[in-house]
C-alpha cells in the first residue's frame, strides 16, 4: 500500500467512524437501530438505495466485464435501473404502508400466526447469510488486490469495521455511510469520465467507435455461444430483476422513510442515479479497454474487477488510484453493513420478538438483541469467509437472489395482491422456492462442474415459477369456508386499504 | 365487493378508490411492459442476430436497445409518478398526515 493510499484509507475510515459515532448517539431504540425511526428523508434514502445497489460488483465488476467482453457485460448492468422501476411499481408503497421493521411484518398484517413469519424470516436469514458470505469473500479478495495485504487481515478488517458501523450506528449510521459512499463513488465516476473523454474530444461515441475499431466490432456486438448458455443468461437476468424485489437488505430501505409518498420518491431518486450510472458505464469501460488494453486488464484480474483502479492510475496517477481504491473499500463496507442490518432485523424482530417472545418483548432487551445479532451476523459471515477463502463462492450471490425471488417474493406479492392466498399456501410456496433454488444450484455446473445434473447455473427461470405455483396451488386447495372465509375477506380488505393508503399503518406500528 | 371494516372517513374511502383504480390501471401494464422490454432485449441478443447490425460506426442495434432501456425506465417512472402524485394532491386525506378527523360509521360499507 502506497503512503498516499494509506493516508486516504485512514481518512475514509475515520470519516465513517465519525458518522457511526454521530449516529450512535441517536441510536437509542430498536426502531432507530433497524429503520432509523422512519425519519430518513426521501432524497437521502434514494441516494442510500443507490449506494446499496451500486455495489462493488457494479462499479468494479460491470465496468470490468464491459471492458473485457463488451455488450454482454453491459446488459447485465442495466438491471440496476430496471429492478428499481419494478420495485417502484410493485412493492415500494405497499411495503412502506404495511411494514415496520422487516418483510415478515408485511405478511403478518394478513397472516398474524407465526407460521408465515417464521417461513419468511428463515428464508431472509438464509439468503442474507449466503449473500453476505459471497460479498465478504469477494470484498476480502478485492482488498487483497487493491492494498496488497493478506486475505485474513482483509477479512478481519472488514468484519470488525462492519460490526462497529452496524452495532453502534444502526440503520442511521449505515444510511449516512451509504450516502457518503454514493457521493464519493459518483464523484470518482465523473472524474474518470472527464479524463477518458478529454482524450476523445469529449464525445462518448468516439470512445465506442475506437473500441469497436480496435476489436473489429467485437466490443459492441452481442456474443452468443450455446443454447444452454443463452437460456442460462436469460435465467440469470430474469432471476435478478424478479429476485431483487425479495432481497431484504434492499427492500427494508423503504421502511426508513415516514410514508408511502417518501418511499415512492426514494425509488425515483435512486432510479435517476442508476440511469446516470448505467449510461456512463460504456464510456468508462471502453476507455479502460482503449487506454489499458484488454490483456493488461485480464492480467490484473481475470474478471476485469481491477479495470477501474487500473484506469484511475493510468489517467490520474498514484493519487487517483489511491482515491478510487479507498472509495471501492467504502463501497464494500457500506454494502455489507446494509446486509448485516437486514439480517439482524429478521433475527431480533421476527425470530426473537415475534416467534420466541410472542410479541411480549421488553424494548430495551430487543434493542440489545438487535445489536448483538448485528455483531453475530458479521462474525458468522466472517468465519464462513475465512473457511471458504479458497473456494469459488460467487455462486452464493446468484443463489441468494434466486432464493429471494423464489421464496420471499411469492410470499410478499401474493400477500399484498391475491385475495385467495392462504397461510398454508404461502408457507409451502416459500419453502418450495427455497428448496428448488438451493437444490438446482447444488446440482448445477457451478458445484458439480462437468458432472452437473442441471445444466443451468442460474435457477431463477425454474425456481421462481415453482415458488409461485406451489403457493397458488396449495392456497386454492386450502381455501377457508363459511365464517372463516368472511373473516379472511375482512382481513384482506383491511390490508388492501392499509397497503394502498397507509390507513391504520400508524396504529399497526404502535401495536408491533 | 362487500367489505366490513370500520373507521375510514368518506375522504379516505374516496382516496382509496381513486388510488386503487389508478394503481390497477398503471401497475400491471407498466410492470409487464418494463419486464418485457428488458427481457426482450436479452432474448433478442442471446437467441437471434437481429441486434447485430450497425446503426452507424461504433453503434449496434444492441447498444441502441441497451441505451433505450434507460429512456424506458425514465418514461415509466415519470408516467407513474405524475399520475400517483396527482391523486395524492387531489384526494389525500389530512388525517393521514396527522390531522384529527372524526371517525365515521361506515361498517359494512365498501371502501371503493
Amino acid at each position: 500500500m502506497s503512503p498516499m493510499a494509506a493516508i486516504l484509507f485512514t481518512v475514509l475510515v475515520a470519516a465513517t467512524l465519525f458518522v457511526t459515532y454521530w449516529a450512535g448517539r441517536r441510536n437509542r431504540s430498536v426502531e432507530s437501530h433497524l429503520v432509523a425511526d422512519g425519519h430518513i428523508s426521501a432524497g437521502r434514502n434514494g441516494v442510500a438505495i443507490a449506494g446499496d445497489f451500486i455495489s462493488a460488483s457494479s462499479f468494479l465488476g460491470t465496468t470490468g466485464a464491459v471492458a473485457l467482453v463488451g455488450f454482454n457485460g453491459y446488459y447485465l448492468g442495466i438491471n440496476l435501473a430496471v429492478c428499481y422501476v419494478m420495485a417502484l411499481l410493485i412493492v415500494a408503497e405497499p411495503l412502506r404502508n404495511l411494514g415496520q421493521f422487516t418483510l415478515g411484518d408485511v405478511l403478518a398484517t394478513r397472516f398474524p400466526g407465526g407460521q408465515v413469519r417464521a417461513s419468511i424470516a428463515i428464508c431472509s436469514i438464509v439468503l442474507s447469510l449466503l449473500y453476505m458470505v459471497a460479498q465478504f469473500v469477494g470484498a476480502a479478495l478485492l482488498i487483497v488486490l487493491l492494498f496488497d495485504i493478506p486475505y485474513v487481515l482483509a477479512a478481519i478488517l472488514i468484519g470488525v469495521l462492519t460490526s462497529i458501523y452496524t452495532a453502534f450506528g444502526g440503520m442511521l449510521g449505515t444510511t449516512y455511510i451509504q450516502i457518503l459512499k454514493t457521493g464519493l463513488l459518483l464523484a470518482c465516476c465523473i472524474v474518470i469520465l472527464i479524463f477518458v473523454l478529454s482524450r476523445y474530444g469529449f464525445n462518448p461515441l468516439t470512445v465506442m467507435q475506437e473500441a469497436a475499431r480496435q476489436t473489429d466490432n467485437g466490443a459492441i456486438l452481442p456474443k452468443r455461444t450455446t443454447t444452454t448458455a443463452a437460456i442460462d443468461s436469460f435465467s440469470l437476468v430474469f432471476g435478478v430483476i424478479i429476485g431483487t424485489l425479495g432481497l431484504p437488505h434492499v427492500m427494508i430501505r423503504f421502511l426508513t422513510v415516514k410514508n408511502s409518498e417518501d418511499a415512492r420518491n426514494s425509488a425515483v431518486t435512486a432510479i435517476w442515479i442508476f440511469v446516470a450510472f448505467v449510461l456512463a458505464v460504456p464510456t468508462m469501460a471502453y476507455g479502460a479497454q482503449l487506454i489499458l488494453g484488454r490483456e493488461a486488464i485480464a492480467k490484473a484480474s481475470p474478471g476485469g474487477n481491477l479495470a477501474m483502479p487500473q484506469l484511475a492510475e493510468a489517467v490520474g496517477g498514484d493519487a487517483f488510484l489511491s482515491v478510487v481504491s479507498a472509495v471501492a473499500f467504502a463501497v464494500i463496507l457500506a454494502s455489507l453493513s446494509g446486509l448485516v442490518i437486514a439480517t439482524s432485523g429478521a433475527v431480533a424482530h421476527d425470530v426473537y420478538g415475534k416467534l420466541i417472545k410472542k410479541g411480549d418483548v421488553d424494548p430495551a432487551k430487543q434493542f440489545t438483541v438487535a445489536r448483538l445479532s448485528t455483531v453475530g451476523a458479521a462474525v458468522v459471515a466472517l468465519l464462513l469467509a475465512l473457511i471458504f477463502q479458497k473456494q469459488n463462492v460467487a455462486f452464493l450471490a446468484t443463489l441468494a437472489i434466486a432464493v429471494a425471488g423464489s421464496a420471499n417474493l411469492p410470499g410478499m406479492l401474493l400477500t399484498i395482491y391475491w385475495r385467495k392466498a392462504t397461510a398454508q399456501g404461502l408457507t409451502v410456496g416459500m419453502y418450495a422456492g427455497l428448496v428448488t433454488a438451493v437444490a438446482m444450484i447444488f446440482l448445477s455446473p457451478v458445484v458439480l462442474g462437468d458432472d452437473a445434473i442441471v445444466p443451468l447455473s442460474s435457477p431463477g427461470i425454474i425456481s421462481i415459477p415453482v415458488g409461485f405455483l406451489a403457493a397458488v396451488i396449495v392456497s386454492l386447495v386450502t381455501q377457508p369456508r363459511g365464517q372463516d372465509k368472511t373473516d379472511a375477506d375482512h382481513v384482506y380488505d383491511r390490508m388492501r386499504l392499509q397497503a394502498v393508503t397507509g390507513y391504520g399503518a400508524a396504529t399497526e406500528r404502535a401495536a408491533h | 365487493m362487500a367489505s366490513s371494516f370500520d373507521g375510514p372517513s368518506p375522504q379516505m374511502q374516496r382516496y382509496y378508490a381513486e388510488m386503487s383504480a389508478a394503481r390497477r390501471r398503471l401497475v400491471g401494464p407498466l410492470a409487464v411492459f418494463t419486464a418485457a422490454y428488458y427481457l426482450g432485449m436479452n432474448f433478442l441478443a442471446n437467441f437471434t442476430s437481429w441486434l447485430d447490425g450497425q446503426v452507424f460506426e461504433g453503434m449496434t442495434w444492441a447498444y441502441v436497445f441497451g441505451f433505450s432501456q434507460m429512456l424506458m425506465c425514465a418514461v415509466v417512472t415519470l408516467i407513474y409518478r405524475r399520475r400517483i402524485d396527482a391523486i395524492e394532491r387531489e384526494f389525500r386525506p389530512a388525517e393521514l398526515d396527522g390531522a384529527k378527523v372524526a371517525p365515521t360509521s361506515v361498517a359494512e360499507e365498501s371502501p371503493s
